[in-house]
């Protein structure tokens, strides 16, 4: 133990002393202050904003023109994808997600707007956030810091000095690669901590579990970057030349960050490709034309429904029954569509799903995917996220809609008026919309693939230390 | 001369003999044929999606004109002709009013994706206001975020992300290399080093850019581009190319020229292309752009209806308004004083105005999108980069500039196709088949990049270039 502290502090003195390290370390600490305030500023921006659009929506959905259930519910209520602290550090596919939805009758609207949509093709080149250093640039640094950490001793002859004393080489991989663990490891809880104080300064609203969740992000990367140090510092104990170790690091972090997500994402779009927009809004109308037309009374279905209504009120006409035929055809048809919309969305995510399976299998191959993909589900900002929150806002919608037709066939009701139409007090009780993230055990249910994939990885290079370290040739 | 064949012929020896760099140059040739027929995929997509929307528009043609042949033969009296002519007045116009306007991929944007997968790239354009709006950003293929994010590996991804690796590859020990194998004295006593060092530079430049050029070529044929009606933009592609090539050799030069080893070269080239590849392009990204939501939110109240609309008008407010318009509709002819009429002149005028609100509304977003690219073209002497991709995206018209030119030529053409169907209706003219016929059709073709465009947009690039070779040609290289 006591070898393993000297080798390891001898190690941080000399990086400590290390030009290159020193100039890396400076950039590394501007680039990483400039993500922390950019993405809190640009977070308070996008949190400001949500509130003064939701207000705004609430306030015209209370203050809208005096009308009936059913125009209240074609006029209906518009939502936004709330901003996340989280999302300033790993934005995710955000950028590619829409962030509004409108609400009506008769409808599931998608959430449109999508940030980039609007934007030049400068995104494509990435967003700058505190993610994008965690998985770009600090792995690459840590190809750079690290790949001399032992074939420097080999070319200096020291190598063969330091095992003569009795070291292993094992354990002299072990604390080299300590060493570079502590360093980013420290730096990773500093920057965890600064975000931390300029979040709180700010003053924003966290939101429930924010804090268990950067907790699993500072471990998550930190488990990244023992992985990546441990095999450069073993990788630098096997090489021979270190300009043809850097090359091929290099290669190597290229082909993991830039080539195989676009791969693994381009080979699963094109394995199972998504129906077309038109194919899916005719799959959608002909699956509309044999159900309830809550406008059309004359339609075979809507007959059929007005039947079975009288026949179990025991009436003969539509006047005879206590509540308004209407409204009750307009919730026949709203359950006709949600069950048409259901069966057409369902189809649509599962074909994504197995398009995003390449992606998360190909975390195997390369841990860079796994620890990607990991770290949005613990963000918030992935595509599951996305669908939790446009399933929610279309249950938010289903019971806005369903009172309003409860409404719509109620004859008397403490929100109409005189005229049939709602009172302000109707708009007052409707709760607004508001989401909440779900829970961080359900974020990780949906990529055990990912987390299989990176305890893989871990497992593999612990064993290729402990089993081949001591067989490295030295000369 | 003989010198410097010399040193051509010895590098290409040395070239051939190093296994690594002829599999990179295997590598970058496969990656850039892969990048060309998946741009094709890409494209054929878009083509399949445009044929069913074609298919239905042509549909809608064929119905409008069997409703326009069943008016003509019905046989009906005077007073029922009347009544008809009244209805099928609005009637056939909006039926030959509802037209959908497509953006097109062009010849080169299977190269050159850009933001085309992005953008929605077909509308409705209606001749009432009730229609769907030009601006609408619903999207209009269904798409996998995730996809979008990881992007696109089309051609111009190979050239802008591989062909610079390759080129550190090749060149970051071309002078310290001949230091560290102790060959730089023989090469000094040869006579001047820094002209050696640059045959050494033109000889790799060289070699890519054949092999861009051996690409490039491959790619256009994948792509069926012809060269008879596409020589100008293929030039102008090529053009791009070479001077990105060049302006990565020009750094390769220049870091060459610090005379520091070749490690730390290729830390130092290496760390260029992280910044110039990915960070310079992300902070400015961070810096100028925006969601647009709260543009965007605003069209969508007005589509609901939260806005003052055209139909809440008093008659006399309404006439006010419309005569403040600019419109070629010839208020004489609008003299008809029937009930009918007055309805159809008033629903005219309503319609008119709201249109123009919605497409302001739309246009509002329009033009916030459109200072914000104007500030990143700005910062491109910091982003030369994104300079290069834009200049590829200005050919295949894949840029958000090219997206907001094919929205202005689509409210365009829903002005010039509502005031002939309006006009023919004002001046209580039946509307007949060869009306029908003469409707117009919508033309949007993307403006030529041609060779003089293609360096106004990479004049910073080429500054940079020219400033890079000056600065190392002035440095000692001897020491």
């Amino acid at each position: 133990m006591k070898i393993f502290i000297t080798l390891a502090s001898q190690e941080l003195k000399r990086l400590w002393r290390d030009s290159t390290f020193q100039v890396l370390a400076v950039f590394l600490l501007l680039l990483s202050g400039y993500a922390i305030f950019s993405s809190t500023e640009q977070y308070g921006h996008a949190y400001t904003e949500h509130h003064a659009l939701t207000d705004t929506a609430r306030y015209m959905l209370q203050h809208q023109k005096p009308t009936s259930a059913h125009m209240a519910g074609h006029y209906g209520h518009i939502v936004f994808k709330p901003a996340t602290f989280l999302q300033a550090i790993d934005p995710g596919v955000n950028a590619y997600t829409g962030t509004t939805v409108r609400l009506e009758a008769h409808r599931q609207n998608e959430a449109v707007f999508i940030p980039a949509s609007g934007q030049s093709s400068l995104i494509r080149f990435g967003e700058f956030s505190f993610a994008m250093l965690l998985q770009v640039i600090f792995p690459l640094l840590i190809l750079f810091t690290c790949y001399r950490s032992i074939i420097a001793d080999r070319q200096n002859g020291t190598l063969r000095l330091l095992l003569c004393q009795g070291v292993s080489m094992r354990q002299l991989i072990t604390a080299r690669a300590a060493a570079y663990i502590a360093v980013y490891w420290t730096f990773l809880l500093l920057a965890a901590l600064v975000y931390g104080l300029v979040f709180y300064m700010g003053q924003h609203e966290a939101g429930a579990g924010v804090l268990p969740r950067v907790f699993l992000l500072v471990f998550l990367y930190g488990l990244y970057y023992a992985l990546l140090i441990a095999l450069t510092v073993y990788l630098s104990a096997r090489a021979n030349s270190p300009s043809g170790l850097l090359v091929g690091l290099l290669a190597a972090w290229f082909i993991f960050t830039v080539i195989i997500p676009k791969t693994a994402a381009n080979i699963g779009a094109q394995r199972t490709p998504l129906p077309t927009r038109v194919a899916f809004d005719q799959s959608i109308a002909d699956d509309r034309k044999g159900g309830i037309n809550g406008h059309d009374t004359r339609n075979e279905r809507s007959q059929r429904f007005t039947d079975s209504v009288l026949r179990a009120h025991g009436v003969d006409s539509a006047s005879q029954l206590p509540v308004k035929l209407g409204g009750l055809l307009m919730q026949a048809d709203e359950d006709f569509n949600n069950y048409v919309y259901d069966k057409a969305i369902t189809r649509i995510s599962s074909i994504i799903s197995a398009q995003n399976r390449v992606g998360a299998v190909s975390g195997f191959a390369d841990p860079f995917m796994a620890v990607k993909n990991l770290s949005m589900a613990i963000a918030g900002t992935d595509m599951h996220h996305h669908y939790d929150f446009t399933k929610d806002v279309e249950d938010y919608r289903r019971v806005l809609i369903r009172d309003l037709n409860k409404l719509d066939a109620a004859r008397v009701s403490e929100f109409k008026d005189s005229k049939g139409k709602l009172t302000q007090e109707y708009w007052d009780q409707v709760k607004d919309y508001r989401y909440e993230s779900p829970a961080l055990g359900w974020s990780l249910a949906n990529y055990i693939t990912e987390i299989i994939a990176l305890f893989t990885w871990i497992v593999a290079v612990c064993l290729l230390i402990a089993l081949t370290s001591n067989k490295i040739r030295i000369a | 001369m003989t010198k410097y064949l010399t040193i051509w012929k010895y590098q290409a020896v040395l070239l051939l003999r190093n296994r690594f760099l002829v599999a990179g140059l295997l590598f970058l040739l496969v990656a850039g044929l892969f990048g060309a027929r998946y741009g094709k995929h890409f494209v054929s997509q878009q083509e399949e999606m445009i044929y069913a929307v074609d298919t239905l528009q042509q549909q809608k043609t064929a119905y409008a004109i069997k409703e326009i042949k069943r008016r003509d033969t019905a046989t009906l009296s005077l007073e029922e002709q009347q009544r008809f002519d009244d209805v099928m007045k609005y009637y056939q116009s909006a039926v030959a009013g509802a037209k959908t306007v497509v953006y097109r991929p062009g010849p080169f944007t299977s190269l050159s994706i850009g933001q085309k997968d992005n953008f929605p790239f077909y509308h409705e354009v209606s001749n009432n206001f009730r229609g769907a709006d030009i601006y609408s950003t619903t999207s209009t293929d269904i798409q996998n975020p995730v996809k979008l994010l990881a992007g696109n590996f089309d051609l111009s991804f190979v050239i802008i992300y591989l062909f610079p690796l390759f080129i550190i590859a090749l060149g970051y020990n071309v002078l310290s290399g001949e230091k560290e194998n102790s060959t730089f004295t023989l090469l000094r006593i040869q006579g001047d080093v820094k002209r050696v060092l640059r045959h050494k530079l033109a000889f790799q430049a060289s070699v890519l850019i054949l092999l861009s050029v051996v690409i490039n070529l491959a790619a256009f044929a994948i792509n069926g581009i012809s060269f008879r009606q596409e020589a100008v933009q293929m030039s102008a592609w090529l053009l791009i190319t070479v001077i990105y090539i060049v302006f990565w050799f020009s750094l390769v030069y220049f870091i060459a020229s610090l005379n520091r080893s070749s490690t730390t070269n290729a830390l130092v080239l290496g760390g260029l292309w992280i910044i110039l590849l990915l960070l310079v392009p992300s902070v400015i990204h961070r810096n100028v752009s925006d969601s647009h939501e709260k543009e965007l939110v605003q069209t969508m109240f007005n589509q609901r209806g939260d806005y003052s609309k055209a139909y809440d008008l008093e008659p006399a407010q309404l006439a006010d308004s419309f005569s403040s318009l600019r419109h070629p509709y010839p208020l004489a002819a609008m003299k008809d004083t029937g009930d009918g009429a007055r309805r159809f002149y008033e629903g005219l005028m309503r319609s008119e105005i709201q249109i123009r609100f919605n497409n302001s509304m739309g246009k509002m977003v329009v033009e916030s999108q459109a200072k914000e690219y104007a500030r990143t073209l700005r910062l491109n002497w910091l982003n030369p980069v994104f300079a290069v991709q834009n200049a590829f995206n200005q050919v295949a018209g894949s840029e958000i500039n090219n997206y907001h030119q094919y929205l202005a030529a689509a409210e365009a053409y829903q002005a010039e196709r509502r005031y002939y169907l309006n006009n023919i209706a004002i001046q209580a003219k039946p509307f007949t088949l060869s009306d029908f016929l003469k409707v117009p059709e919508f033309g949007f073709r993307q403006s030529v990049v041609n060779l003089a465009e293609a360096l106004r947009l990479l004049l910073p690039v080429i500054v940079l270039t020219l400033l890079l070779i000056i600065t190392a040609s002035l440095r000692r290289v001897i020491k």
